[in-house]
């Protein structure tokens, strides 16, 4: 059925696109929730932590379905190379790249979670920033090169997942403008 | 060896008995939340692929009615519409129509055996 000429893997690649972003979306507000050590009666922490690395892990596992429906499709000449490397596709160059970059992005973000055990805090939380950039870039890719944007409840879609992500974005640095450093022992102490 | 087994841990007073349970009650939360999370994703790719599939099929039938309707329509142009109804519509159509001719012709066949 999934065959390189048949069209389901064209549809599969745009449904596992517009997914990614949602996914991306959620990761990005946990992410921040997670930061500011949000939480609610019934949802403590950790539940916020853990649904942050499932919510990337899985938006890494679409965005990589994505990828590869697109190459294995044919239907727009995208190659390998090109899903890593920016701006080196010869269709759509630019946007394709904005796609590039969000996926190296989130390789880094990924791989350096994985590692943070070995490679440090201080070096974890640098490349963590990236994240930051990642989802609009993301989101710019879809945004340009999606060919769904012009269906009325993709564009709701977008503008909610936008919404979402700005206003945590921006709670998160009118709120916490420096990272929330973790009490001192001394600190936890004396409550 | 003797089997392990698992460790449950006895609250040891009133504040650690509630403790236990906020970490139960959030376990329950984690374990829900997963569920829809992966469950919600796996549906949603998949329920959006049908309907992208079902708004083209829609598309197919629409055009190749039109045509079988249209006065002195031929079975070559009938196909010809529902043929280019059928095939999934390119991101920036327009863009690739306007594109380089070295790229151009690949596109199109690409097309053709698409609509086939």
């Amino acid at each position: 059925v999934f065959s390189a000429s048949t069209p389901w893997v064209w549809y599969f690649s745009r449904g596992t696109g517009i997914v990614s972003i949602v996914l991306l979306t959620v990761s990005v507000a946990l992410g921040i929730a997670q930061v500011t050590r949000l939480e609610a009666r019934g949802w403590p922490r950790f539940v916020t932590s853990q649904l942050h690395k499932t919510a990337s892990l899985t938006a890494v596992v679409f965005i990589a379905a994505h990828v590869v429906s697109v190459i294995a499709d044919g239907y727009v000449n995208v190659r390998w190379g090109a899903a890593v490397i920016p701006f080196s596709s010869s269709y759509q160059p630019f946007w394709v790249g904005l796609g590039a970059v969000a996926t190296d992005l989130l390789i880094a973000l990924t791989v350096t979670s994985l590692l943070r055990q070995h490679i440090g805090a201080r070096l974890w939380r640098t490349v963590h920033w990236t994240a930051y950039a990642c989802w609009p870039v993301a989101f710019t890719h879809g945004l340009g090169i999606g060919t769904d944007t012009s269906l009325l409840w993709v564009r709701a879609l977008s503008a909610t997942c936008a919404l979402a992500v700005v206003g945590a974005a921006a709670w998160r640095f009118t709120t916490f403008p420096a990272t929330p450093r973790r009490p001192t022992v001394a600190a936890a102490g004396r409550r | 060896m003797a089997p392990r087994t698992p460790r449950t841990k006895q609250p040891q007073n009133a504040a650690h008995a509630a403790a236990l349970a906020r970490r139960e009650q959030g376990n329950r939360t984690l374990r829900t939340a997963t569920r829809w999370l992966i469950g919600g994703s796996v549906a949603g790719a998949l329920a959006l692929t049908g309907l992208f599939a079902s708004q083209a099929t829609a598309t197919t039938s629409t055009a190749g009615a039109a045509s079988a309707q249209a006065p002195g329509s031929s079975a070559a142009a009938t196909g010809s519409a529902g043929a280019q109804a059928a095939t999934p519509p390119a991101p920036n159509r327009s863009a690739a129509a306007s594109a380089s001719a070295s790229a151009a012709p690949q596109r199109r066949a690409v097309t053709r055996s698409r609509a086939s």
